[in-house]
């Protein structure tokens, strides 16, 4: 592996040149200036259950929010942000619903207008093999209001981004290599981000370290295509020996290497290849490791209509363990805050996807080192994103613009487990993605879109009394936006969203250090129907209000009943 | 074309690195086959001694085997004192690894030389597979002994009894036992004070003016004692004091120097508790506080052990039983 100390000494004579965000610093910077988010948010919840006579049927609850980020720019090299959050709870009285918090804390800026610094709370993210946080679990497939909903009100408090990061606190170092012969030039990050504070020796402190160089190459395969990246990524998370009287101390490091060459002008190729190995407090040690590569074919041009095909083989082994890749989004054991107890039982309810909008604490705002136990509710192929361990994934993906407005996504994986869990045969998975994006050009316009998605599970044949095997996992996505008005300012939204499971499955339930302890399997049955109707004004580029109708009706092996919710919901980010 | 000749270089160095990594295909966890097969014993119940003498530091272990993976309840009960011992477990086999018995005991009495019925049963499922075993020599306690009560009331313990109604302050002997065949009993009605009586072990008085002799980590060093209170009655508490000469003078000084407490209130079946030295606290008033001394743990600096019996003034008749008394060392005691 090349380092930069390394080029520089040798044989390229490397050279720090300006990066880019030194166009950053020179650009005017007001003195001072206030970002950040605001909301307000109010639901009217209606709960119906049948027979269920002691559970109260109405709950209201809002509040509306400001997130006031102080922007302080004392130089042209330094930006200081301090984001403090004010809210207010619909129905506090003179102030005693209102609370204040820290939102974000951050320092960034250059040295020498060469290296960018980041320190406090940072936004981070590397490959998805490396540190990424996973995204919601229907992420770029929810119709549009209710994506609206969950990143504005749960997504936005659990900081989830676009970009699948992770809020830590830490610092980073960005800078750009330059060279006179060979890559262009190579941008380095770097970071180191606290897990676990030591308090004094009470506990044992833990930090994550890594980076990644990603380099630039003239494309010497063909001339005409576009530049060669390849890269190095390493994410290293210790417990800090020295700081607690613990001697056993985990330790993980990941460390792959990514690149992204374009064979052809039409056709590209990018692959992830590395390997973690893990130290466990026990004193054991796994390692393993994990292969990607993505064969892409683009034809088309953008105004004129598309089309795009990949092939992408992935391979994670069982025992890679890449905690900052591996982390489901959310935490399956906790009951939700609306209607936690419900039936004459007053047994605690399970959280379904409407609960999901709304409920950050619904969220993991940090990873886990250890996987913990599979829940299958949602996925099954891969519950863990495109990292999940013990995986041999082959995949084909087509997008085509099939005729004047219509777009049509279509997706096929197949999965099979690598190391048998409680058996040598190997579970089997697919995964069937439909989707077809219409536009319509009547009155201002309309869009509309409908997509099928399938995931099955399947094992069979284990031994005479072990049940089979047999899980299904059917969605249904409907979605249509009306344009009302010629400025687009009005629309209206009708959505609906089917989501269920059913068949026999096994949970997995593992120890903290990974190990399969039990196998549970039973019979599931569940059927969330989600309907939804809106409309929407929006009144700038970063401000919108909606108001709506949302419906939840759910039905399980063990209960059926529904919520349904009106809803007023604005929000600004500035 | 230099450039062609690394990058194939390259791609062929990974290549053959993967190549080279070899995957341990084992299946993870519990097989599913154990799990959910069709129950079945396949090896009858055996103890791998007939007679055991736990005095001589022999050791008993019991095998089966079940054709699937499943839940056991192993229980050895003394036909003489009426002691039991359960070790539970899933498994497909039990052997030394699952159903070892070194003599302890689950539920007091202690087990005396006699001989002992085994059962195996398994929820779930009907079937009972038992086996017999003598003991021919008890176990021995390894353990610092301040008092087990059995050649009656040691007299290196300094005693403090307050005037009341109906004291009772003697060792006994009627069942339910505990370890052995003697314990000692507290009771009384002291209607103005929360003290019914009190005694105390002096560093002076244990292995002849050495002290306790007890380790300086206090992580491995642990208080232990059988209790037990009157049934139908719930006001008696034992609180155990340890007070630490902090300075070396050879005298604790009341206010300056470490007391350490826990205070304990017995269950109306016998009951074996034991304290980690470390987890202990200073207590004022029965609430956690501040240390007094230096704040330290340190188990070799022992000036006292005071054992005191209280109750509510107002709650009437208190009376409790204890038994087996001991300081143990790395690990609580096993009985």
């Amino acid at each position: 592996m090349m380092n930069v100390q390394f080029v520089s000494r040798s044989w390229l004579s490397a050279l720090l040149v300006l990066s880019s965000t030194a166009t950053w610093a020179q650009e005017y910077q007001p003195k001072f200036s206030l970002v950040g988010k605001a909301r307000g948010v109010y639901f009217a919840d209606r709960y119906q259950m049948p027979d269920d006579s002691t559970t109260m049927p109405r709950a209201h609850s809002g509040h509306v929010m400001a997130d006031l980020g102080m922007r302080l720019v004392p130089n042209a090299q330094t930006e200081v942000l301090a984001m403090v959050r004010v809210r207010n709870d619909y129905g506090g009285f003179w102030g005693s619903g209102v609370t204040f918090d820290l939102r974000q804390l951050q320092v960034k800026g250059l040295i020498q207008d060469r290296i960018r610094y980041t320190l406090g709370d940072v936004d981070y993210a590397l490959t998805p093999f490396t540190f990424h946080r996973p995204g919601p679990l229907m992420a770029g497939i929810l119709p549009s209001t209710m994506a609206h909903m969950q990143q504005t009100l749960a997504g936005y408090d659990a900081f989830t981004t676009g970009y699948n990061t992770w809020r830590q606190q830490g610092g980073t170092v960005e800078f750009r290599t330059g060279f006179k012969r060979g890559p262009e030039h190579a941008d380095q990050s770097l970071f180191a981000f606290r897990q676990r504070a030591g308090f004094g020796g009470q506990a044992t402190e833990s930090w994550a370290f890594g980076g990644s160089s990603r380099w630039k190459w003239n494309n010497f395969l063909n001339r005409s295509a576009s530049s060669i990246y390849t890269g190095v990524n390493v994410v290293s998370i210790r417990d800090i020996a020295g700081s607690s009287n613990a001697t056993d101390l985990y330790g993980n490091t990941v460390i792959t290497g990514s690149g992204q060459i374009p064979l052809h002008r039409n056709l590209s190729f990018s692959f992830e290849a590395g390997g973690s190995q893990t130290q466990w407090l026990s004193g054991d040690q796994d390692a393993d490791y994990m292969l990607h590569a993505k064969l892409g074919y683009f034809k088309g041009h953008m105004d004129k209509g598309i089309s795009v095909h990949t092939l992408t083989y992935t391979e994670v082994g069982p025992d890679f363990y890449s905690p900052a890749a591996q982390t489901t989004p959310n935490i399956s054991g906790l009951a939700p805050a609306a209607f936690t107890r419900i039936g004459n039982e007053k047994s605690i309810r399970e959280w379904t996807y409407l609960d999901l909008f709304r409920e950050s604490n619904l969220y993991k705002f940090r990873w886990n080192t250890s996987l913990g136990s599979d829940n299958n509710t949602y996925l099954i192929m891969d519950p863990r994103g495109i990292a999940t361990q013990n995986r041999r994934t082959l995949e084909g993906q087509s997008t085509v613009d099939v005729w004047k407005g219509g777009r049509l996504v279509s997706s096929a994986a197949w999965a099979q487990e690598i190391r048998g869990q409680g058996t040598t045969k190997l579970t089997q998975f697919s995964r069937i993605d439909v989707a077809l994006h219409q536009r319509v050009d009547v009155g201002h316009g309309a869009k509309f879109h409908a997509r099928y998605r399938d995931q099955r599970a399947w094992r069979i044949n284990v031994g005479d009394d072990v049940p089979d095997t047999r899980y299904s996992l059917p969605w249904w996505i409907f979605g249509a936006e009306f344009i009302l008005t010629k400025d687009a300012r009005f629309t209206l939204h009708a959505e609906y969203l089917q989501l269920a499971h059913s068949g026999f499955a096994f949970d997995i339930l593992r120890n903290a250090e990974n190990q399969v302890t039990d196998i549970q399997g039973g019979e599931r049955s569940h059927m969330e129907r989600i309907p939804s109707l809106s409309l929407k004004y929006t009144a700038s580029e970063n401000s919108d209000l909606t108001m709506g109708w949302l419906g939840s009706f759910v039905k399980t092996l063990d209960n059926q009943y529904s919520i349904q919710n009106l809803y007023v919901l604005y929000a600004i980010s500035f | 074309m230099r450039f062609h000749s690394k990058f194939l270089v390259a791609s062929l160095g990974l290549a053959l690195l993967v190549a080279g990594c070899e995957r341990d295909l084992t299946p993870d966890g519990p097989s599913l086959s154990d799990l959910y097969g069709t129950f079945k014993v396949k090896t009858a119940l055996a103890a791998s001694l007939a007679q055991v003498d736990f005095s001589s530091g022999q050791s008993v272990y019991f095998t089966a085997e079940t054709s699937i993976s499943t839940d056991f309840i192993l229980e050895i009960k003394g036909r003489t004192s009426g002691a039991v011992k359960r070790i539970t477990g899933k498994s497909r086999t039990l052997d030394a690894t699952n159903a070892l018995w070194q003599g302890e005991t689950s539920q007091f009495p202690t087990f005396q030389t006699e001989i002992c019925d085994v059962q195996l049963t398994f929820p779930g499922y009907a079937d009972t597979l038992t086996a017999v075993v003598t003991v021919t020599g008890k176990r021995v306690v390894e353990a610092t002994i301040l008092d087990d009560f059995e050649g009656g009331f040691n007299p290196s313990w300094t005693k403090f009894i307050q005037t009341g109604a109906n004291m009772q302050f003697s060792v006994q002997s009627a069942p339910p036992l505990a370890e052995g065949t003697s314990y000692y009993r507290m009771g009384g009605t002291v209607a103005w004070d929360w003290l019914i009586g009190m005694y105390e072990m002096p560093k002076a008085n244990m292995n002849g003016g050495a002290g306790f002799q007890l380790s300086n980590d206090a992580e491995k060093v642990f208080f232990n004692g059988v209790f037990r209170q009157m049934a139908g009655l719930d006001n008696a508490i034992i609180l155990l004091q340890l007070r630490e000469d902090d300075n070396g003078d050879g005298t604790y000084s009341e206010g300056s120097e470490d007391l350490w407490a826990v205070e304990i209130r017995p269950e109306s079946a016998w009951e074996l508790m034991s304290f980690k030295y470390s987890d202990l606290v200073t207590l004022v008033n029965g609430a956690a506080s501040a240390a007094i001394g230096n704040g330290l743990h340190e188990p070799e600096k022992l000036h006292r052990l005071s054992i005191l019996f209280l109750a509510n003034p107002s709650s009437g008749y208190a009376q409790c039983d204890a038994d087996m008394l001991a300081f143990t060392e790395n690990a609580p005691l096993a009985l």
